[in-house]
């Protein structure tokens, strides 16, 4: 017996959830499929978080649009899937003409492509803003409007409330197979079939595998990886904005980010990964990272780094006729379609930004697909609301927490302040795994990395879901945290 | 509001001793806040022997010297509060409790911090590559074995050679889990002299002097790890499938942070035992406590 649906999503992170929160308020069934034992758990985590204002992006390109869109609507947005976020603003320094020039070539670009509030100051204003940073800098970029998020927390929304609209997803399953036939896609999981009239392909850094498996082939994805140093809360105040620096002769920037948390996030690096898919972190990243943090921020320190991981982007690049790969990478998004199928592929910076904006655009396109466009519900529920959190109340309103129901007032997370009403909430929302938890709840992401509540949620989970203790996972089939002999 | 003449945080051997000595030296109300279901802190993960030789004159397992305390606190007047965190100090001498017993605002005059220390973890330090599962602290290996009766692993290296991690390496060895090494950065084993001599000599096990962990490898469960040597520079692949750390110890002073930011410590507040500095043995923390207020020139009691 063949699931049948009218759109696949294939894959679950932030582009496959906001895809699917789009559609879900259409008349028309939308199944998602995600081989990770959790949704938003690859590139959608691994990233700063930067709501951008797209003054990057090449004016009239689709990522000049969707990011102009998304970073106007941005607190909308968040309020409607009442997502936290900060609006941070993002200093991007120069140390001399040459990088001035690429400065106001943004500007330019932020005037012609129609983006408030983005423009040059002098050295003064800077360092009046953010007097830590390491002197020398002769302008900077100023872009108020710049917000900051945690992107696994936005895509976690938008799929409660796709979930909560009809959206039926499908974690720990995996596409073997893909075949078409008299119209209709049969796509063989390692647990079931399903038949789709349209795929969506939101398959990260396997959107052209996954292409190819009925499609000619057209981009490859070159793999990238990124390292990031994070620091505690204790280093969030000494700077307030995102700060990236255009580097004066050629090679890459640094970028810090006071994240929404107040932490402090350091990182990217860019690495070659020569075409392997290794995510994991590297010796030569980090010293990079922890060398241009101290340039750029004397004052950083750095007994207080709690955690340093690797993410691995996709870099796409137009295949020629005999299907080698060109140096003709894409600077824009680019969605192939073909007869049914569509693929947002390689889609890296601004992709977090934009996700919403994807999601709403790709629907589009599907929808009119059809010979007759699917109408709107009319019972589309809009509201998601957050889980509660102690820490946020504690700031807030303290007399709040007296509200709350009994299980609210046990601590589980000692450095974050996670109570365990917070993470029965998260399970039942959806988490099964300990990092599952610490994405939806924050439990285990301070100082101590779970060293005390990573025991007591083990127990936790292993209770609520009625599941022996060795079977309980990090992140999936493969990681349980202890192990019988 | 309820008042206390002291708030006691945290009901391990520090914050017990502390209560203790400050009923004998006149305060009356008394309250302990301990966030787990009883009193003793980390004690009660201690099922091995070498507490209260200092204090006891006897050789106590960590269980058995917190029962004893909590016996003495038991007798008297004091108040307990578990599964209650101190959510936040105020500078008007007040605090917000949170707990099963429900959240609330109390005053107090004198407020003793004894909420000991936490260890230092992995990737805190400079270490490259995955992050996989099977990866966890000494002291949170002793509390799922210990505490809840429940095993962790086998293949074991341990980083660090702090004094949980020699406990835990003869526990595991003694049941039969293969210790694979230990990694010490110095040119000694750190520890007490007599975990030295109960562990790492008597049960043979290996240690790695000179030497770092500088990457973790395997996708899932951890596989093994590359450990540099600090001497030669020389780089070494070790297999494993369970990692433990006992790279170190930090006070846990976390709510002084979240209370009072980069403000001056008010002078109603004391620290005492290992949030103040990580002590060797426990016998030292209780003495600690108990001459606390010998040494307080903070606020004078309501009391008196």
């Amino acid at each position: 017996m063949s699931r049948k649906t009218d759109v696949l999503i294939i894959g679950a992170g932030i582009l496959g959830c906001f895809a699917a929160w789009a559609l879900s308020r259409y008349k028309i069934s939308t199944a998602v499929i995600e081989k990770e034992a959790d949704v938003c758990t690859g590139i959608s985590k691994a990233n700063t978080g930067i709501i951008y204002q797209g003054y990057d992006q090449h004016p009239g390109s689709l990522k000049a649009d969707l990011c102009r869109k998304a970073s106007v609507s941005f607190p909308a947005l968040c309020k409607e899937l009442d997502v936290n976020y900060k609006k941070r603003g993002l200093l991007m320094l120069s140390f001399g003409p040459n990088a001035d020039r690429v400065l106001e070539k943004k500007i330019r670009n932020a005037e012609v492509s129609n983006i408030p509030d983005v423009h040059l100051i002098g050295a003064e204003e800077l360092y009046r803003l953010e007097p830590s940073l390491k002197k020398g800098v002769s302008h900077a970029l100023f872009a108020e409007n710049t917000f900051v998020v945690n992107p696994w927390e936005l895509g976690i929304a938008a799929y409660e409330n796709a979930k909560a609209n009809g959206v039926s997803f499908y974690l720990n399953e995996e596409v073997l197979s893909i075949r078409k036939e008299s119209g209709v896609f049969h796509i063989a999981t390692n647990e079931q079939e399903f038949q789709a009239k349209r795929i969506l392909c939101c398959g990260g850094l396997n959107s052209d595998a996954l292409w190819e498996l009925v499609n000619k082939p057209k981009i490859r994805l070159v793999p990238q990886a990124a390292d990031y140093l994070v620091f505690d809360t204790d280093c969030g105040g000494l700077i307030r904005h995102v700060i990236s620096v255009e580097p004066e002769e050629k090679g890459d920037g640094i970028t810090i980010v006071p994240t929404c948390d107040g932490n402090l996030l350091l990182g990217p690096t860019r690495r070659e990964l020569n075409g392997s898919f290794d995510g994991s972190t590297a010796l030569a990243g980090l010293s990079e990272l922890k060398e241009k943090g101290k340039w750029l921020l004397p004052d950083l320190p750095f007994d207080q780094m709690i955690r340093s991981f690797a993410g691995v982007r996709p870099n796409p690049f137009y295949l020629d006729q005999n299907g080698t790969i060109t140096d003709k990478s894409l600077n824009d998004f680019v969605i192939l379609e073909e007869d049914g199928f569509f693929d947002l592929i390689g889609v890296k910076t601004p992709g977090i930004t934009c996700a919403n904006e994807l999601g709403q655009y790709i629907t589009t396109r599907i929808l009119a697909s059809f010979a007759s466009a699917p109408e709107l519900k009319t019972d589309f529920d809009p509201v998601r609301k957050a889980i509660p959190k102690i820490s946020d109340l504690l700031e807030r309103a303290p007399e709040a927490l007296m509200q709350l129901p009994p299980e609210y007032r046990e601590i589980f997370c000692r450095c974050r302040n996670v109570s365990k009403g917070e993470i029965l909430e998260a399970i039942r929302r959806g988490a099964s795994t300990l990092d599952g938890i610490k994405r939806r709840t924050d439990a285990g992401m301070g100082r101590c990395q779970g060293g005390y509540c990573m025991e007591k949620i083990l127990h936790l989970l292993s209770k609520e879901l009625q599941t022996d203790i060795y079977k309980i996972t990090k992140d999936g089939p493969g990681t349980e945290i202890i192990k019988e002999s | 509001m309820n008042h206390y003449d002291v708030l006691v945080i945290g009901g391990g051997a520090g914050g017990m001793a502390a209560a203790l000595s400050a009923l004998e030296n006149g305060y009356r109300k008394i309250l302990i806040a301990e966030r787990k279901e009883s009193l003793g802190g980390i004690l009660l993960q201690c099922t091995h022997k070498g507490f209260g030789l200092g204090y006891f004159g006897e050789d106590l397992s960590g269980i058995e010297y917190a029962e004893r305390f909590q016996l003495k606190v038991q007798r008297t007047e004091i108040q307990v509060r578990c599964n209650t965190m101190v959510l936040r100090l105020y500078p008007d001498q007040t605090a917000l409790l949170s707990g099963t017993d429900g959240i609330e605002k109390i005053s107090f005059d004198v407020c003793v911090l004894a909420t000991g220390c936490r260890e230092r973890t992995l990737y805190s330090q400079e270490i490259s590559g995955t992050r996989p599962a099977g990866i966890m602290t000494a002291g949170t290996a002793q509390k799922l074995m210990n505490v809840d009766g429940l095993e962790i692993g086998d293949e074991i290296i341990i980083a660090g050679t702090g004094d949980v991690g020699q406990i835990m390496a003869g526990q595991l060895s003694l049941s039969g889990k293969r210790i694979i090494a230990m990694i010490e950065k110095e040119d000694h084993p750190g520890g007490l002299k007599r975990n030295q001599e109960n562990y790492l000599k008597a049960l043979r096990i290996p240690v790695i002097l000179n030497s770092v962990i500088t990457r973790v490898h395997g996708r899932k469960r951890i596989e093994g790890v590359e450990v540099k040597n600090l001497l030669t520079g020389e780089l070494s692949f070790l297999k494993c499938s369970t990692l433990l750390t006992a790279i170190g110890m930090i006070p846990e002073t976390d709510l002084l942070k979240t209370s009072f930011g980069k403000e001056a410590i008010p002078d109603w507040l004391i620290k005492v035992g290992n949030c103040k500095y990580v002590h060797e043995i426990v016998d030292s923390v209780t003495a600690d406590g108990l001459q606390l207020w010998d040494t307080f020139k903070g606020r004078p009691h309501s009391s008196t």
